[in-house]
């Protein structure tokens, strides 16, 4: 009987101490991965940039794509915080929806709601706001 | 019955100490409970609510949040259980984008948050979805396998049932599908999904009649110092292994059928023309000259001081003869053509770096037999196809279930630097494969930081585990082989390199040829055959002239415009002419109403990206041109032109225009020299 009591006290402490342990070492000083510039929304964002968009605004949004040439007005600089800070999200996601006339813009910008889907502009504004910044800050979420 | 008094008394003495012990092991659990983190997070998140609560209901609805475990029963995935909303409270509040974790919300994904309840967590992020404690939960835990994934691997959990190249927003997966079948990780390795992979690697039969055995032994040696963007690994053989493999190779004769004669290239050429007929052909349509050019074809600016004139002329005359699997269109040229043309390759595009010579190596026999087991010890026939020889079977492992592999099972040698995880290892093994012992037989690819993380999240998609059929997707199969002699002719003329028709083919023209027959009109669709002119000035990649005959022109656009077409398209839709008042609206329309300049050049203004729309009326039906403006997305998803949802009057109207417009005054020139 003592022993069959004594056995499972000596259960439950075991079960006690096994539970504090972790079994990885802490990360190798010196090694790293290199960190994602872009989060997964910005990142889809840049890609249908760069598939729609890049021809007029350019690379980094600037407006100097090769389509701009002789384009007239010439298409928005998206990278000047000037342009970029004053609107809301909701502003940036109606002009894309509806086309450049909704803000009283140039009608050059067409109306993309038809061929985006609504999770492809808000992808697309997450990432028009990374574009003001030279370097991208590590991303939160990612390692 | 016991009557002693002293063993009555033991007994109630043991009675009690193993009734607390019993009742202190039994409360081992719920005080361990009581201590777990989820605990201060749910009262942590309660407070938070509280804070920001905008509403009374709100608020009500935070204070009577109690502090229990949240979970996802996912009876469908087989009975998993994620309880990882204990602590990741905030995961669905949209108001919590920017708390710090573990409150914070998920991002907007193709499946959140609406599949929550569906799919649960771990699918996609792994970890231990049944633990309640952190280290636990995020899999930091002997014996567990399958801890969290990285955040930036976590496209290859989309993977899993979303086969197929291209998935649709997750780029990074499907660019390290698009890189596996690129870089040719099929030729070492079997990679499920990738079972038909066929390499760009060319043929080596001949290499004796064709090139020198120094150049040989050099791009052995290292291929990025003759060419940079060579999609070859490098192998880093050196001494006895390099000799016996150049003399292995030199020793290969001729595919049959292809053995030169020794006094053909003799007769000189004219480089001028050569320059010109270069320029005409287009040829960096495919191929790049100092990088400049599509890119799925080898850079050519080094190709003069590669291979010798004679080989090179027989090559131009017909590619197909020589590399049975090449993508290379034949070009119809004429002899004085072929001799112009290699003329100006063999002075012009040489390489001073390049070494040359050492055409009169004998190797021995020995050299040779030593050369053929270096060429089976590195796989080369895995890539490389040697005529009358099959050495396809791959030397690497299998990667089938690499993204499941238990840690334990990989050989991690000496990089003791790495943490002891799957995702570590294979990025480490993609970026320096030797790095992990001596003597493994792994290339170097070289590749870049995104170019490995874009692997990494590919290979980490291969999972041994079964779908359950619900959720698994099914890959579309896209193969069409044209018909009849249009079929002979596609395939001499290697039509589907760069169109597609149903899906299969080359992207390197992006307009789909599937309803072709629809859309042009049957002579324009002849004069371009014959005479390729330009449709979008900033495209770089252009049809090449074929040179083909009039009557091979002419059957093949009428094979296009009977049997490539949509039955829904009606062609003419202005029997009686145009008219007037629609064609003068249909001018307000485009330059007003809608701004098509901004993409279209007409009459000398507007922007340069879409097809110049002069003379479109040659060109185009008039019935296609209103079924595109009300649904440019039809034929092919990605198209760029918007849809600005027209009405029918308003693309009537446009479509009367467009096709009015008269063609321009001086010709557009058919592609006039090179660089233009």
């Amino acid at each position: 009987m003592i022993g069959l009591t004594l056995a499972l006290a000596v259960l439950g402490g075991a079960l006690v101490a096994r539970s504090g342990e972790t079994a990885t070492p802490p990360e190798p000083p010196g090694w790293s991965m290199p960190v994602p510039e872009l989060g997964y929304n910005a990142r889809e964002g840049r890609a249908l940039f760069r598939h729609y968009c890049l021809t007029c605004h350019g690379e980094e949004g600037h407006g100097d794509g090769l389509n701009a040439y002789n384009l007239d007005p010439k298409p928005r600089d998206l990278a000047d915080p000037a342009f970029l800070t004053p609107r809301t999200d909701e502003d940036l996601t109606a002009i894309i929806r509806s086309g450049g006339g909704v803000a009283g813009l140039s009608t050059g910008m067409p109306p993309w709601g038809r061929t985006l889907s609504e999770r492809g502009i808000l992808n697309l504004v997450v990432y028009l706001r990374t574009l003001p910044q030279p370097t991208q800050e590590p991303n939160p979420s990612s390692e | 019955m016991i009557d002693d008094p002293r063993a009555t008394g033991r007994l109630w003495l043991a009675f009690a100490i193993s009734s607390v012990i019993t009742v202190v092991v039994l409360a081992i659990s719920p005080v361990k409970d009581y201590f777990r983190e989820y605990r201060s997070y749910q009262s942590a998140y309660r407070k938070l609510l509280i804070d920001t609560a905008g509403s009374a209901k709100e608020l009500s609805a935070a204070q009577s949040q109690e502090v229990a475990i949240r979970q996802h029963w996912l009876e469908d995935l087989g009975d998993q259980v994620d309880r990882c909303t204990s602590c990741h409270l905030g995961m669905d509040n949209p108001r919590m984008a920017h708390a710090q974790q573990p409150f914070r919300a998920h991002p907007v994904t193709p499946h959140t948050p609406g599949d929550f309840q569906r799919f649960g967590c771990t699918v996609c992020h792994r970890g231990q979805g049944r633990a309640t404690s952190l280290d636990a939960a995020h899999g930091d835990v002997s014996d567990w396998d399958r801890p969290l994934l990285p955040v930036r691997y976590t496209e290859a959990s989309c993977g899993r049932c979303h086969p197929g190249e291209s998935v649709p927003e997750a780029s990074l997966l499907s660019a390290g599908r698009s890189l596996v079948a690129r870089a040719g990780c099929g030729g070492c390795h079997r990679i499920p999904g990738s079972e038909v992979w066929t390499g760009e690697a060319p043929d080596l039969d001949g290499l004796s009649q064709k090139s020198s055995s120094e150049w040989l032994k050099a791009w052995l040696k290292n291929p990025r110092d003759l060419r940079p963007a060579t999609w070859m690994p490098a192998f880093h053989l050196g001494g006895e292994e390099l000799d016996d493999l150049t003399a292995f190779l030199w020793s290969l004769p001729a595919a049959p059928g292809t053995t030169l004669e020794p006094e053909a290239g003799a007769t000189p050429g004219d480089s001028e023309r050569g320059r010109t007929l270069f320029g005409q052909s287009r040829c960096v349509s495919c191929h790049t000259i100092e990088g400049r050019g599509n890119g799925s074809a080898p850079e050519l600016s080094g190709i003069g001081s590669k291979v010798n004139r004679r080989w090179l002329m027989a090559f131009l005359r017909n590619p197909r003869a020589f590399q049975p699997r090449t993508r290379m269109s034949r070009y119809d040229f004429t002899e004085q053509d072929l001799l112009d043309l290699s003329q100006y390759l063999m002075d012009e595009l040489v390489d001073p770096a390049a070494p040359s010579g050492g055409a009169a190596l004998r190797p021995a026999e020995k050299s040779v037999k030593a050369g053929e087991r270096v060429y089976k010890k590195y796989g080369c026939g895995g890539c490389h196809r040697i005529a009358g020889r099959n050495d396809s079977a791959p030397i690497g492992p299998d990667l089938a279930g690499i993204g499941d592999k238990a840690v334990g099972l990989l050989d991690f040698g000496a990089r003791g630097d790495l943490p002891r995880n799957v995702p570590a290892w294979l990025a480490a093994k993609v970026a320096d494969p030797r790095s992990f012992r001596e003597n493994l037989k792994m290339p170097d690819f070289d590749f870049t930081p995104e170019q490995v993380q874009q692997l990494v999240t590919a290979l980490l998609s291969l999972s041994a585990e079964p779908v359950p059929p619900t959720f698994q997707m099914r890959p579309r199969e896209a193969h069409y082989e044209p018909p009849g002699r249009f079929g002979r002719l596609a395939r001499e003329y290697a039509c589907l390199s760069c169109h597609q028709i149903q899906g299969d083919g080359g992207d390197i023209s992006r307009a789909p040829l599937t309803f072709e027959g629809s859309r042009v009109k049957r002579d324009w669709l002849v004069e371009y055959l014959l005479r390729p002119s330009t449709i979008r000035p900033v495209v770089t990649d252009r049809m090449i002239p074929l040179l083909m005959s009039e009557e091979t022109a002419r059957f093949m656009a009428d094979f296009i415009e009977n049997v490539y077409v949509d039955n829904e398209v009606p062609g003419e839709i202005f029997p009686g002419g145009l008219p007037a008042d629609g064609v003068q609206r249909g001018r307000q329309l485009f330059f007003e109403r809608y701004g098509c300049q901004a993409c279209h050049t007409l009459e000398g203004r507007g922007g340069y990206f879409g097809p110049l729309l002069d003379g479109a009326g040659e060109r185009l039906e008039s019935g296609w041109v209103a079924w595109w403006l009300r649904g440019p997305r039809r034929w092919r998803s990605d198209v760029r032109c918007p849809d600005y949802g027209l009405d029918e009057a308003d693309a009537r109207d446009l479509a009367a225009f467009v096709v009015s417009i008269e063609p321009p005054r001086t010709p557009i020139a058919v592609h006039a020299g090179s660089g233009s």
